[in-house]
């Protein structure tokens, strides 16, 4: 009986002859796609090859956006536009110190593999951005929300954060506040160096006002928290001790206690920041220099809300009047006023043209004042402006992304007397998970490539 | 001579000597007078690029290359063309003709890898381990594969009943 071995070879037997003399026309067929296979492999290639040059651009450029370190001695300039920040911008963990800053703002900060949190950034004097990171930034969860509320403040000049210190308290803390507060630091933006100054307290400290420089000097009113209560809807708590600290930068002196040369309340400092505007009572108000003498005393025809702003001169002033009156508020759209200090017109106010929603940031010179303007075109912008007091002139001196309430854009006072200068755009670091997304794609088509150059082969 | 044309002449030198055997093996993988030309050329085809290396024993190559390219190309065939089971029916006149014709339908029958597992054990009379080799597929695969192509043969064509089935004492 025939075996499946003999079977096959019968029925081999019916297979087709061939013509041999087409060997020709297979071996120019075989010719023609071996040139196919090195066209495409070179074609793949150079798409590797651009791929990766692609992928080492967008890591470097992810990876060495370098921060120009600014001239501490160079005076301050306005620039012409503030910018979000990239998440991707460097610490000045990785930077180092970036120099005197013209601006402090908060922005979205991005880790490879992490979450976002939001942090405060720098900008400095040469156009650098970086963010802040600062030693023991206490955290206030925007529970010192207002004008007062930044966790941290730039000095005049550029060179100082003052910032709130978290730390270890002796009992609980008050929870109400985000972290507690044991004291207040000092980050020096030229040396990097951080200063420390805490108090030992058993709860926090309670920060009534905000951290407010004059000049070079830091103030802060703080009173100890004795107890707390916490609610459902929230909590309160008790302080006592109210005090009045009182730190100079430069020279480092620090007085944990310095009531007798300042007012305990209602201070605040102009946005110029050379002087305290001391309010003693409805429309009077007091100009205290740093070392805690009165310079001037004022008074306006109109009530008015917030800080009072003194020309360089200190001949005019600028408020926003409160049609709304003490007892309530923001109901009225609220006019810019200015009046004179002196001479027979002293305190007779005039309204400035500007929006309603507009607001004083300090004075350019003696006759321009800086508002800030939200465009309602631009919801998410704010614009700065030079209006000329005399004329009602406006020129459009700054553009910057809307403020935050956990971290409020500040532009050093310094600089909105200084030179105005044009800023681009800075080049942005981008998100490094592209270069990885990129050489995954990569070595799946390299991938892909060797799997089919195998198959080719077989 | 140049390289190349020393080349060209090897490779005209073995389609000449070789073409016939391969077009046996190629009948036997794909059933049809047709597809095994196609197939024979294409194997030969693709040999060219590397014909160089191959040229001292380039039959394992094409071989091998013939095996695999009947089972992708089946593959690559399938999404286009409705299989039938059963082949156009034909007169038998004596015999002989008539059992290649059953096994001609047997094997048209098996699965493509099947059939080339058949075809490399039984016709090429290569090991399990060089099937395996021909193939790209481990030993077990080789030996499974040939076991269920058997049962299926032997349903199909009692005459091959004692024919041994890997694995199965009988």
């Amino acid at each position: 009986m025939a075996t499946l071995t003999d079977r096959l070879h019968g029925l081999a037997d019916d297979a087709p002859r061939g013509q041999a003399s087409d060997a020709d026309a297979l071996w120019v067929r075989g010719k023609r796609r071996q040139r196919r296979q090195r066209t495409g492999g070179a074609l793949l290639v150079a798409m590797l090859v651009l791929a990766i040059g692609s992928m080492t651009t967008l890591v470097v450029d992810a990876r060495n956006y370098s921060v120009p370190v600014a001239d501490a001695e160079a005076t301050l300039g306005l620039p012409s536009a503030i910018y979000d920040p990239s998440p991707w911008t460097p610490g000045t963990d990785e930077t180092g110190p970036i120099g005197p800053l013209v601006a402090v703002l908060g922005g979205y900060r991005r880790a490879t593999w992490g979450g976002q949190t939001f942090s405060p950034v720098g900008v400095s004097a040469s156009g650098g951005y970086a963010f802040l990171d600062l030693a023991g930034l206490a955290d206030t969860k925007g529970e010192l929300s207002g004008p007062e509320g930044n966790p941290l403040v730039l000095s005049p000049d550029g060179r100082w954060i003052a910032y709130y210190l978290t730390g270890p308290t002796s009992a609980a803390p008050y929870p109400g506040g985000g972290d507690p507060v044991v004291g207040v630091a000092l980050y020096d933006t030229v040396t990097g160096e951080t200063r420390r100054q805490t108090f030992p307290t058993e709860h926090g400290l309670s920060m009534d006002k905000a951290l407010t420089w004059v000049g070079g000097t830091l103030l802060a009113k703080y009173s100890q928290i004795t107890s707390f209560e916490t609610t459902p809807s929230g909590g309160s708590y008790s302080a006592i001790d109210a005090s009045v600290l009182r730190w100079d930068a430069a020279s480092g002196d620090f007085d944990p206690k310095a009531d007798g040369r300042f007012p305990g309340f209602d201070y605040q400092a102009t946005p110029a920041g050379d002087r305290l505007v001391v309010v003693r009572k409805d429309r009077v108000y007091d100009l205290m220099a740093p070392d805690g003498s009165t310079d001037r005393l004022g008074r306006l025809d109109v009530p008015f809300a917030g800080p009072v702003f003194v020309n360089p001169s200190r001949t005019l002033v600028a408020a926003t009047e409160d049609l709304d009156g003490p007892s309530t508020s923001g109901l009225k759209p609220s006019p810019i006023v200015v009046a004179d200090v002196g001479g027979p017109d002293a305190g007779v106010s005039r309204r400035l043209e500007a929006q309603p929603s507009s607001w004083v940031v300090g004075w350019r010179d003696d006759r321009h004042l800086i508002v800030a303007e939200s465009p309602a075109d631009a919801s998410k912008l704010q614009l700065y402006l030079s209006i000329d007091v005399d004329t009602g002139a406006r020129e459009q001196l700054l553009e910057l992304p809307n403020t935050s309430i956990e971290i409020q854009t500040q532009i050093a006072a310094d600089a909105l007397t200084g030179p105005s200068f044009k800023a681009p755009e800075p080049d942005f670091p981008g998100d490094p998970r592209r270069a990885w997304g990129l050489g995954g794609a990569i070595l799946v088509l390299l991938g892909g490539n060797l799997f089919w150059r195998h198959r080719a082969w077989r | 001579m140049p390289g190349a044309d020393v080349d060209r002449v090897r490779f005209d030198d073995f389609v000449r000597a070789r073409r016939g055997a391969l077009l046996r093996t190629a009948y036997l993988l794909t059933g049809q007078h047709a597809d095994a030309e196609d197939l024979v050329q294409a194997a030969l085809i693709k040999a060219v690029p590397h014909w160089r290396k191959i040229s001292d024993n380039p039959e394992p190559y094409v071989r091998r290359i013939l095996a695999r390219e009947s089972v992708s190309r089946w593959r690559r065939r399938r999404w286009r063309e409705i299989a039938s089971d059963d082949l156009p029916e034909t007169a038998h006149h004596d015999p002989d003709t008539a059992a290649k014709e059953d096994l001609r339908r047997a094997l048209a029958s098996l699965a493509p890898r099947q059939r080339a597992v058949i075809v490399l054990r039984y016709f090429e009379d290569l090991s399990e381990a060089e099937t395996a080799d021909a193939l790209d597929v481990a030993v077990g695969t080789v030996k499974s594969q040939t076991r269920d192509a058997l049962r299926v043969l032997r349903k199909r064509m009692p005459a091959l009943e004692d024919e041994p089935i890997p694995g199965h004492a009988r």
